[in-house]
């Protein structure tokens, strides 16, 4: 005997109601901690920048002007993205806690969504539009005290976006990190991925050695027809690949979660 | 309500917990889970919640396989583990963050048990003592109205006065649509309100029998010799004599001594499982 006839009409894998409340749930637990993660990485680079301005050499680069605040965003975006989605999920860590996030009625579809709400979609909008507040009260004091007009951000930057796509994949594998490591993981997942990288990028040189034996493999591969096309099937990867794929083994860890 | 057939789980594949157990457990019932340190109960209520997952075998709870965690299932049981912790908010906004998950939450139940123990709602959870942590959550757990409630070692880190009311508490929400779990190793706390006895052993089902059989085929007493003409099961030397658990072969009343019930099956199970033969 079903206690709810859910099968009709009723989705286990999603319900818009549930979702809006394991939102709330997310935010009446986590939220202080988000807001201090952010609040610190703002404190942090607001006095590291007004000492370097006060104490290193003066700025005169046309391009540090121009390009000032999109690299300060990006790296905060960077940044901030890893804390938070290294955050997520971070009831899981704690075996005493674990069981009120895996026992509260939802889905592991729709708390995964709740994650990608927060610290992936939330988290980049919120930073843009704080940021755009926050650089022009910084532009404005920067400008009184040392004279400097740095420009603002401008996100619509065909570089800006690539970056923030590029973002979503980092943050997917920030997510995948939170899920998997059960200590440390903001800093477990970069070592990881360093490992990684290493791992594919000698296996790479390996099997060229394998096939192209003492052949100058580097000069024949970077031509730039070749370089081109590796750049182009990256993106597709680093773009489109990465993110969906990684969040569907996120998916398959947290509906495999024990206790 | 719950069906368990030829369950195995083990946390390693040396370490086998369960090897194909079987248990049953009806709706409208408070079961008393009773078994030794290391027995299986807490593994046994995570397999129910889905907190665990079976190596093979069956586990069903109202028709749901708990592993799933469906969010159906979910808004029906809720599990009370023996040892948590809970984010730095007031009991308030616990309560605005999680009743919205459980549709026939009541905030009436939860204001009269909260009343019940003296807890108030704008006080901190994790400045709260264990006893008061356990008290809310116990109170929270009553209140979603939840089918099943799995609760484990309820009575640990409760005061004296708790647990008479904690007893007092679950006995007024008793009814025939919600079935309660209850593991503990502390069996005096459970007097009077368990329908039914299940005892774990080395992961098995060693003794399963609702009260009224127990009491229809056990004598619980105390006397003063033993006598040889007494078929007794169990003998407990204290003070003044001896108390005791015999076949019930006339059809008398006695009330049951859980503590004594256990401590017999421990010492011998067969004896006393061939008296409800």
């Amino acid at each position: 005997m079903h206690l709810i006839n859910y099968k009709k009409g009723m989705n286990k894998y999603f319900n818009i109601k549930r979702f809006a409340n394991l939102v709330k749930r997310e935010l009446h637990s986590n939220m202080k901690r988000n807001l201090l993660i952010i609040g610190a990485m703002f404190s942090i680079f607001t006095i590291s920048a007004f000492l370097v301005f006060e104490l290193g050499e003066e700025i005169t680069s046309e391009i540090t002007f121009e390009k000032f605040h999109s690299m300060v965003f990006l790296g905060m975006l960077f940044t901030g993205g890893a804390f938070l989605a290294s955050f997520s999920f971070i009831e899981l860590r704690n075996k005493i806690n674990a069981h009120f996030y895996l026992l509260t009625p939802g889905s592991s579809l729709e708390k995964l969504l709740v994650n990608l709400l927060i610290s992936l979609v939330g988290f980049i909008v919120f930073m843009m539009l704080f940021y755009f507040l926050y650089s022009q009260v910084f532009n404005w004091i920067v400008s009184a005290i040392f004279g400097y007009q740095f420009s603002n951000v401008d996100f619509l930057h065909e570089e800006v976006i690539s970056s923030i796509q590029v973002f979503i994949s980092v943050h997917s594998i920030f997510l995948l990190g939170a899920i998997s490591f059960k200590k440390y993981p903001v800093i477990l997942t970069p070592i990881f991925i360093f490992l990684v990288n290493i791992t594919l990028f000698g296996f790479v040189r390996l099997v060229g050695f394998a096939v192209f034996g003492d052949f100058d493999i580097d000069n024949q591969l970077f031509s730039k027809e070749i370089f081109d096309k590796l750049n182009l099937y990256s993106k597709i990867i680093i773009i489109y690949i990465i993110p969906p794929v990684l969040w569907f083994v996120t998916y398959l860890k947290l509906n495999e979660k024990e206790l | 309500m719950i069906k368990i057939e030829q369950l195995k789980f083990g946390y390693s594949k040396k370490k086998i917990l369960f090897n194909h157990l079987n248990a049953e457990m009806s709706v409208g019932k408070v079961y008393g889970l009773l078994g030794h340190n290391g027995a299986g109960k807490t593994t046994m209520l995570k397999l129910i919640a889905g907190l665990l997952f079976p190596k093979s075998g069956k586990c069903s709870v109202m028709d749901f396989i708990p592993k799933e965690r469906n969010p159906y299932f979910l808004q029906e049981i809720f599990y009370v583990p023996e040892e948590f912790d809970f984010p730095s908010i007031s009991i308030d906004k616990f309560i605005k963050a999680y009743s919205v998950f459980y549709p026939q939450y009541s905030k009436e139940i939860m204001d009269e048990i909260l009343v019940e123990f003296e807890l108030q709602t704008d006080e901190k959870l994790n400045a709260l003592s264990f006893g008061q942590k356990k008290k809310f959550l116990l109170a929270f757990a009553l209140s979603t109205n939840c089918k099943l409630l799995l609760l484990d070692e309820p009575t640990n880190g409760l005061d004296i006065p708790s647990k008479s009311k904690f007893r007092k508490i679950i006995a007024r929400y008793i009814n025939d649509d919600r079935s309660f779990v209850i593991s503990t190793h502390q069996v005096r706390d459970l007097d009077n309100i368990l329908d039914s006895v299940i005892i774990i052993e080395k992961g098995e089902v060693v003794f399963d029998k609702t009260i009224d059989e127990i009491q229809s085929k056990l004598i619980f007493r105390k006397v003063q010799h033993l006598d040889d003409n007494l078929e007794v099961l169990y003998s407990d030397k204290e003070l003044g004599g001896y108390n005791i658990v015999t076949k019930n072969t006339d059809a008398e009343e006695t009330k049951i001594d859980l503590e004594m019930l256990y401590n017999a099956i421990n010492a011998n199970k067969e004896h006393v499982n061939n008296a409800f033969n």
